[in-house]
């Protein structure tokens, strides 16, 4: 809903003439695997790069361009405009794995990774849940020991998305086991090229190998690939995750609104008033998801929100949850015909399987947090309600 | 981009303040078992407050402002649920005149409005309240002379209304007149509603003779009914989100008081959601209606409007469903206030028509504008 | 399962149907009423009820009953509530009450209470909630101190429906302060007017006399109002209240009402709108599916299984009913359905009541999570 300043019209201007000279075009076509569209993707962000629009949200020194949220706004519109390759899979590196060093990284850590992530020449995953940790984190149990100038860590990680095609892992292992349990936890640079890591693949609902489990055993980590202080990773790992409620959500708006109309078209081939008002009733709240995004990353850009973006994130997900569980209704039994392989699930673009789409839509709701414990969050620390008892106090 | 907040904030403090002191539910409890539910002292206040002109031009005595400004009083009418005839004077009178009406008109009915010595409000729909129905007030000429019969349904604050525009048939097409309340023939048949902060009445129109001073329009007068629907949708709207903050906030203070089990019931994970889920309805809200209101005229208001209109009215009686249900048995009784937000809830769901109704709307704006997104 | 009726049940229903037609004009709620003369036509058209064998009939033959199926039961909740409820607050008697004294009461207890019961001429409240003790109604303080052969009761109980039109409340108060809070409790039988009883009005949003409050100032009863063993009331209550759970045919008068407001769409030329159409027949839906719980509790019930999951079940789902009724109703009925006392306005009442009284929604969640869970949860 915004419109416009003249300088913002000048930047939308600029990054339109760009992409209209370097987008690719009938790239879609070509995605036919996932490794065709890492592909795709990979060489989109060296062009993305070498014009300096690879890294908008990043600082300018470090290869970014200090961009306003307004700024990230207007390149997602263009980007769909123009239907330019979203470079998902680059998504780990370039919001969690920057966010999280360029606000807690050494200097020399930046140095070392930023340009690398910059390039696709470097893949990042995310190892912080477990079989014993998911919802309770803090629980997790991989164990890292100092030994000298090293880390020697041996335990397993599980739904790590994307491992198997990774070069480098976000690492939370416990380095202490005999204090309150969030008070134990390391934040690691895991190379996983390094000796001692097994990668399985896990077949998700969809089919495909979205996640995957990884084994560690006697694997040697430098110091100099802690993040932070020894002890303080748990931290460091919320600003890793409030990532996936920020700008990363632009895109996945952007898929909304991509459904959105693609369900008007079904709702006018019904006929019905009753259809029609459904699909509109969604076009309302896409609208209204997008406004709300707008203006609580602008609010948090002055550093007024935190939590609040636990809103952002129950609603979107229901509502994608809500569209395409109405959308399969509209869609009848031509939705339920198995969807080739899905190769980018986080597109920002809808890719005219609704199943996909439906099933993909839990993984909102469960992963980064689930929406029972966002609900916790708002409850107890937007609204400030009591916590619940600890189970311990119950159970004397 | 965002429209600098200051001046908003400002508005928003004085107008909570003053509505805070002059009609908390314990004042208002008495107002509203009045006949009038109307309290004239404090709308004398919201003249000088400058309410009433916020958003009227200079030269009528109002100060030019926007809705950004407009929207701000709304809402706090809408948390204390003052029974103030704001929305009928500013939005729909005054609204219709400057709307439809020329020079001579707005000059002759505005400046009273504007400084508090008149109250007005339009009746825009049939007997049925359905804005999507035939009206079933018409207009006729009778000997040269211009006459109103018929009747407008659920009309806001008819009964303190100095006057009122009605929109008729006219032939084929829809005139919209200005009324003098007090005209011979005017029937003002008040309405019992199950929301007792505010007063609806039925207008009965029998043979009432119309000056041709007093005939709006001359344009488009179908579309500019259409466009006073859509303003009061929205001035709805943003009392709701007013309401809805307020929901929200006295829920979580009750839940975190009260006790069973040993336990501030808030702790229990059911409630706690209920809350949250109160808080994301609100929020959303709020940035709809918001937004709306920001876009007034733009291109994309009517989209907004029915977005606005469509959302808010679910999201503000399922609210307060949930909030009822958070405060148990004492949620029934005539002490606490949260009855009073259901059923205001219930009523601005179905004025100006309900949330199917809005997203009719918006279905036509969307086929207009295909392809959408 | 089949959930056919037989002839005899259709029969009955029919008899029962015409019955209720031709002594209670169409859409008629007792609720609407001034509590007085709710109590004294209610009282009258109980009568009538009982002189047929249709007030008791699933109860034993030796306390008024005729120890018929309790489909028939079911019939008679149905037809009862959607004709507005004429027993009033004896449905109470009827559904637990009654039980309960069947199950503890002493043989003067039942000779006494179920005779009248049966007859129709005693209206009961309950007197369980008070100020502190909702959800958590083990938690009540309402004290009954034995002395010599009486006990003498001090406490202040809340939200008791009909208290101002009862003659016997069914009492629950603390006999024991020591212990596990559900262990100390016993059931009184006690009449309203003892003196040291206060009964005073609660203004509510619901219908007139919905809601009181009701003081025991140094209350006298014999000990013979006791019933059942001392410090045991608390099971007694929760065995029987998993009759009232399923006592009252919710979904039955919300259907009915659903179709009242299919024809007043109809009359308005609406039937050929798809939403319309849609919106009624998901509400009618919500209600079907509430009734054919029921059906399982009671079929299950009849074949000696226990049906505590499809109860809960049940309960959850009549509420669901009476909320998309309720929503159906403003839906479709728009500004119409706001004036008071329209019939989208009654609704409203049962709809927003239903997630409350009798324990909350919330609680009934717990319960069947507790019952799916066991002590897992
Ligand atoms: C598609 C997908 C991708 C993922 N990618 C990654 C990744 O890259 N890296 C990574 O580390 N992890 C990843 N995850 C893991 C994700 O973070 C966890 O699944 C999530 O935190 C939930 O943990 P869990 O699966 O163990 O569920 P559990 O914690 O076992 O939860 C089970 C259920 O119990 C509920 N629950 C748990 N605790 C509470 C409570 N206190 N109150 C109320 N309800 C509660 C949950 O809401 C949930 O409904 C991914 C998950 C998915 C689905
Ligand atoms: C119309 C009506 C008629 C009634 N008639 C009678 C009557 O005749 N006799 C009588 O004795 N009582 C009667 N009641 C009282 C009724 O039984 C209580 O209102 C009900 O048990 C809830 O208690 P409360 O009002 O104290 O709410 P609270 O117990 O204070 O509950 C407040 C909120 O907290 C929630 N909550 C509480 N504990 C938990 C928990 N452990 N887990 C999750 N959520 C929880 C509740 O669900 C509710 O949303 C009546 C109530 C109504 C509305």
């Amino acid at each position: 809903m915004f419109d416009d300043d003249a300088d913002l019209q000048a930047f939308r201007l600029r990054y339109r003439e760009f992409l209209h000279e370097f987008a690719p075009h009938g790239w879609r076509a070509h995605a036919t695997t996932t490794d065709a569209t890492l592909d795709i993707q990979r060489s989109w962000l060296r062009t993305l790069a070498a014009h300096g629009w690879a890294a908008p949200h990043w600082p300018a020194e470090y290869g970014g361009m200090d961009a306003t949220l307004a700024e990230q706004i207007v390149m997602q519109q263009e980007n769909s405009r123009a239907g330019a390759p979203a470079v998902t899979m680059f998504g780990m590196a370039l919001v969690h794995a920057a966010a999280t060093l360029l606000e807690f990284g050494s200097e020399e850590q930046r140095r070392r990774h930023l340009p690398h992530i910059l390039q696709g020449d470097e893949i990042w995953c995310q190892g912080f849940s477990e079989p014993g940790a998911g919802s309770d984190l803090a629980a997790l149990s991989t164990r890292a020991v100092r030994d000298g100038d090293r880390y020697i860590v041996n335990g397993q990680k599980i739904w790590s998305s994307g491992a198997d095609r990774a070069d480098r892992c976000l690492l939370l292992c416990r380095t202490d086991p005999d204090v309150p349990k969030h008070q134990g936890i390391t934040f690691l640079l895991l190379d996983l090229r390094s000796p001692g890591i097994e990668i399985r693949p896990i077949v998700s609902l969809l089919g495909s190998g979205e996640f995957c489990e990884v084994f560690m055993t006697d694997v040697v980590v430098p110091v100099t690939d802690r993040v932070g202080e020894e002890n303080e990773g748990w931290h460091i790992c919320q600003t890793t995750l409030s990532t996936e409620r920020g700008p990363y959500l632009l895109p996945v708006v952007n898929k909304l609104r991509d459904e959105c109309a693609a369900m008007w078209t079904m709702a006018e081939a019904i006929g019905t008033d009753h259809a029609a008002q459904v699909a509109a009733g969604f076009h309302a709240e896409v609208a209204i998801l997008s406004e709300l995004i707008d203006r609580t990353l602008l609010q948090a850009a002055f550093g007024k929100s935190g939590n609040e973006s636990s809103i952002l994130k129950v609603y979107y997900s229901e509502l994608s949850q809500r569209l395409t569980t109405a959308a399969l209704e509209m869609a009848g039994l031509d939705a339920q015909l198995a969807w080739t392989e899905a190769f980018d699930l986080n597109s920002d673009t809808f890719d005219g399987s609704w199943g996909l789409s439906h099933y993909w839509s839990w993984s909102w709701t469960i992963a980064g947090g689930s929406n029972e414990i966002q609900r916790n969050i708002i409850g107890e620390r937007v609204l400030g309600l009591p916590r619940e008892p600890r189970p311990e106090a119950r159970r004397s | 981009m965002e429209p600098n907040d200051e001046l908003a904030d400002e508005l928003r403090a004085s107008t909570r303040k003053a509505l805070d002191d002059r009609m908390p539910t314990s004042v208002l409890r008495g107002v509203i078992d009045t006949d009038d539910r109307f309290d004239r002292g404090l709308y004398a206040l919201a003249a000088d407050l400058g309410w009433l002109g916020l958003t009227l031009p200079e030269s009528v005595g109002g100060v030019g402002g926007t809705w950004h400004e407009l929207a701000v009083v709304i809402e706090e009418l809408g948390r204390s649920m003052a029974p103030l005839p704001v929305v009928s004077s500013v939005v729909l009178g005054a609204g219709a005149v400057l709307l439809a009406g020329d020079d001579d008109q707005q000059q002759r009915l505005l400046p009273d409005l504007a400084g508090g010595r008149t109250i007005a409000t339009a009746a825009l729909t049939a007997a049925s309240g359905r804005p999507a129905d035939g009206l079933t007030a018409r207009l006729e000429r009778r000997d040269g002379a211009v006459v109103l019969s018929g009747v407008s349904g659920f009309v806001t604050d008819a009964h303190l209304a100095t006057w009122m525009v009605v929109a008729a048939v006219d032939g084929a097409d829809v005139g919209l007149v200005v009324v003098d309340a007090a005209a011979p023939g005017v029937r003002i048949e008040r309405l019992d509603t199950t929301d007792v902060t505010r007063r609806l009445a039925h207008v009965h129109f029998d043979g009432v003779v119309i000056e041709a001073v007093d005939v709006l329009g001359g344009g488009d007068n179908v579309e500019m009914r259409r466009e006073l629907l859509r303003r009061a949708g929205v001035a709805i709207a943003l009392d709701s989100v007013g309401g809805l903050g307020r929901v929200v906030e006295t829920t979580v203070e009750y839940v975190a008081e009260r006790e069973q089990f040993g336990r501030k019931v808030g702790s229990f994970q059911a409630v706690k959601h209920h809350c949250a889920n109160l808080l994301i309805l609100s929020e959303t809200s709020r940035v709809a209606a918001r937004a709306a209101a920001d876009g007034i005229g733009g291109a994309r208001w009517p989209e907004w409007a029915a977005v606005a209109s469509s959302y808010c009215g679910d999201a503000y009686t399922e609210a307060t469903r949930i909030a009822v249900q958070c405060f148990g048995g004492v949620g029934f009784t005539w002490e606490y206030d949260i009855h009073f937000f259901m059923k205001r809830a219930r009523l601005s769901q179905q004025l100006f028509g309900n949330p199917t109704h809005h997203r009719q709307l918006l279905v036509d704006e969307l086929r207009f504008a295909t392809p959408v997104g | 399962m089949h959930f056919d009726f037989s002839d005899d049940e259709l029969a009955f229903r029919k008899e029962l149907k015409e019955f209720l037609d031709g002594e209670l004009p169409v859409y008629f709620e007792f609720f609407d009423l001034p509590p007085e003369e709710r109590a004294e036509r209610s009282m009258a058209f109980v009568q009538l009820l009982s002189e047929r064998g249709w007030l008791t009939p699933a109860w034993p033959v030796e306390y008024g009953g005729s120890a018929q199926a309790p489909w028939q039961q079911m019939i008679l909740a149905e037809e009862m509530v959607a004709h507005g409820e004429p027993r009033t607050g004896q449905y109470m008697n009827v559904n637990w009450i009654g039980p309960a004294i069947i199950l503890a009461g002493t043989p003067e207890q039942k000779a006494y209470h179920l005779t009248r019961i049966s007859k129709g001429d005693v209206l009961w409240c309950q007197g369980f909630s008070e100020p502190d003790a909702g959800s958590d109604l083990a938690a009540l303080r309402t004290t009954a101190v034995r002395d010599g052969d009486e006990y003498v009761i001090n406490g202040e109980k809340i939200w008791t429906s009909n208290a101002g039109i009862a003659e016997f409340c069914f009492l629950l108060a603390r006999t024991n302060a020591e212990g596990r809070k559900q262990d100390g409790i016993s059931i009184f039988l006690v009449p309203v007017a003892t003196p040291g009883i206060e009964v005073g009005d609660i203004e509510s949003v619901l219908h007139p006399g919905a809601f009181h409050h009701v003081l025991f100032t140094d209350v006298r009863v014999p000990a013979s109002c006791r019933l059942g063993p001392e410090n045991e009331g608390f099971s007694i209550v929760r065995t029987l209240l998993a009759n009232e759970r399923t006592g009252v045919a919710r979904y039955h008068r919300a259907a009915g009402y659903l179709d009242r407001i299919a024809t007043w769409c109809a009359e308005r030329d609406l039937l050929d709108d798809s939403a319309v159409i849609e919106t009624l027949a998901s509400a009618r839906a919500a209600c079907e599916a509430a009734r054919l719980l029921v059906y399982q509790v009671y079929d299950e019930k009849t074949r000696g299984l226990d049906p505590d999951v499809s109860a809960w079940a049940y309960r959850t789902a009549a509420v669901r009913a009476e909320r998309v009724v309720n929503e159906a109703a403003f839906t479709l009925m728009g500004a119409e359905g706001l004036a008071r006392h329209s019939f989208a306005d009654s609704q409203f009442e049962w709809a927003v009541t239903a997630g409350v009284a009798g324990g909350s929604y919330e609680m009934q969640l717990n319960s069947l999570a507790r019952v799916l869970l066991g002590s897992k949860g």
